[in-house]
């Protein structure tokens, strides 16, 4: 009997490609968003109104997560930016080889913009850095409240909180403070936003802010 | 069940490390972190799943379970954190760090010796 002590992180592999693509992301100066929630919580939705807050501003491009079919990215395709289709094919969640075998053929200007819609889940894609720069995690209000403190992990990694379908709320018993509470015990720093669909003011303030994190990447 | 990806790498390295020695695997122990989002029974189930389709039945898997810790920037002690509470277990305060807890280690294997 041979034992070897290895104390190798079982994630190493997917985290040398992560670094592989912060790194390309720095070099081209491109902003990335890795925007997570559960299926039917509002991401398609809040990346196509943010797109046409920004297109006239900055070159967007999407690249879509799904386990099957290409609707989400035919709907982005709409907003006249590029958009790129991963299907998974029953995987929960986008690896960073996926990314970047989706960056290869793609043609991602530089100095610009780059937002990867994950798989709907609330679990899986947390444990997968994709290169980001900004995670961004939506809830929204017919899931309940209750969603940070029963999936803490996706919340400790994530920048920017996003309550969506704010125009159902009255319809939900959806608290906004105890929502916004849970999410400050996880990580007290996150940026937190709400959002409806037709609100122009909503669209308006969470692309203000990415256009400011963008303006300093490209610094 | 992304345990089953995790489980898929963890395998390639152990090939990667024990080269033909693999087929020899008799225990795999595993360092989990109580923050890194691994169900221990997913994981499990996965490995052997894996192991299974490679020829490996008696392969024991002992996962052992690092916990994160808080650092309190307010009292600057360090206590284990419990999810969903993300605070300082001795004042309260939820200004602080967080320390291990997140990785998921390929600690140590033990492979028989002449089965090859």
């Amino acid at each position: 009997m041979a034992r070897y002590e290895l104390m190798r992180d079982a994630l190493g592999r997917e985290k040398q490609r992560a670094e592989r693509l912060h790194d390309f992301f720095a070099e081209h100066r491109i902003l990335v968003l890795n925007i997570m929630g559960s299926p039917g919580s509002g991401k398609t939705t809040l990346i196509e109104k943010v797109i046409e807050k920004l297109k006239d501003d900055v070159t967007i491009s999407v690249i879509e997560g799904d386990l099957a079919t290409t609707v989400d990215s035919e709907r982005i395709e709409k907003t006249g930016a590029d958009v790129f289709q991963i299907n998974t094919g029953g995987i929960c969640h986008l690896s960073p080889e996926m990314v970047e075998r989706a960056i290869d053929k793609m043609n991602i200007r530089d100095k610009s913009i780059l937002m990867i819609e994950n798989v709907g889940n609330l679990v899986c894609p947390a444990s997968f850095d994709l290169g980001e720069d900004i995670r961004m995690v939506l809830v929204s209000t017919p899931e309940g409240d209750d969603k940070p403190e029963k999936y803490p992990v996706m919340f400790l990694g994530a920048d920017i909180f996003v309550i969506t379908k704010m125009d159902l709320i009255e319809m939900t018993d959806f608290n906004i403070e105890r929502a916004i509470k849970s999410v400050q015990k996880i990580k007290h720093n996150t940026e937190i936003f709400t959002f409806s669909r037709d609100s122009n003011e909503d669209a308006k303030r969470i692309s203000t802010w990415l256009k400011e994190e963008y303006t300093k990447k490209i610094k | 069940m992304h345990e089953y990806s995790i489980a898929i790498g963890i395998i390639d390295t152990l090939k990667d490390v024990l080269k033909e020695e693999f087929l020899c695997l008799n225990k795999i122990e595993l360092t989990v972190g109580s923050l890194s989002g691994v169900y221990f029974e997913a994981l499990h189930s996965a490995l052997e799943l894996i192991l299974e389709s490679e020829g490996l039945d008696n392969v024991t898997i002992n996962i052992s379970e690092e916990k994160g810790l808080f650092i309190c920037s307010e009292c600057q002690k360090a206590t284990e954190i419990e999810p969903p509470l993300f605070i300082c277990k001795e004042c309260g305060s939820s200004r602080g760090k967080i320390s291990g807890g997140k990785k998921i280690i390929i600690k140590a294997v033990e492979v028989n010796d002449g089965k090859i």
